[in-house]
């Protein structure tokens, strides 16, 4: 086994191994919770944002098509921008999800889980950063698929997080009108 | 349309948007839709409204 194929087998089972962590904490510290989950309104903006994001996709894939002209681009290219297509996807569904207050369930707090995502950010960055120096964006012609991927990764969550910050901001404005008139 | 009815029931009982909402167990902006005219409730969301606030469907939500 090559270290690479090693370190790469290492990383999968760390990343496994804390999927199942985070899974056991979120399942033994949920039991006995009146956990209140989305309201009627907000489970209708997610039906709608997710068929947006599933015609985004669709929209993407025929672009690509157009783009790559029906011509296969190299697997690096491929996967890139097939990893992109469900990015922009995912992006389209949590944005207009933010925007009709369907994003955080109601027993959420909107400051931890922009911390969390905060911090996931800023690893893709640190991540993104580490790749090039070690191997540059563009080794051999083709894009550097962790850096890149990290890259966009940590762009799209911070347009997340900008997104959530100014929708928290007007709806406490907008709330505390409310009340007043 | 905006539910003016519902907006003076709740005032009438004191209350505001966010308690009203933690009262039938939706989130303060679907209250505040509802108010707005922006959203129709379900007949199950009225109810609870109308329980929370002791009126009846008619004088809430019938126009």
């Amino acid at each position: 086994m090559s270290e690479r194929l090693s370190f790469y087998a290492l990383g999968l089972g760390f990343g496994m191994l804390t999927a199942l962590a985070v899974f056991l904490i979120c399942w033994l510290t949920g039991r006995g919770k009146d956990r209140r989950k989305y309201d009627e309104r907000q489970l209708a903006a997610q039906g709608r944002a997710a068929k947006a994001a599933f015609f985004t996709n669709l929209i993407y894939a025929a672009a690509c098509i157009v783009v790559f002209g029906g011509v296969e681009p190299g697997r690096g290219v491929a996967m890139l921008a097939m990893f992109l297509g469900a990015l922009l996807s995912v992006g389209v569904y949590a944005i207009l999800c933010i925007l009709h207050d369907a994003y955080f369930n109601l027993s959420d707090s909107p400051r931890k889980t922009l911390g969390v995502m905060g911090m996931i950010t800023a690893l893709q960055f640190v991540n993104f950063i580490t790749n090039c120096w070690d191997a540059g964006l563009f080794p051999d012609g083709a894009p550097n698929f962790i850096a890149c991927t990290s890259l966009s990764t940590g762009v799209m969550l911070l347009l997340v997080i900008a997104v959530s910050l100014v929708k928290l901001a007007a709806d406490r404005r907008r709330g505390e009108r409310d009340e007043e008139s | 349309m905006k539910n003016l009815k519902l907006k003076s029931a709740r005032a009438a009982k004191d209350l505001s948007q966010e308690q009203l909402a933690g009262l039938v167990g939706v989130s303060r902006q679907t209250i505040n839709a509802i108010e707005k005219g922006d959203y129709n409730p379900t007949i199950n969301l009225c109810i609870a409204i109308c329980k929370a606030l002791d009126r009846t469907l008619d004088e809430l939500f019938w126009e």
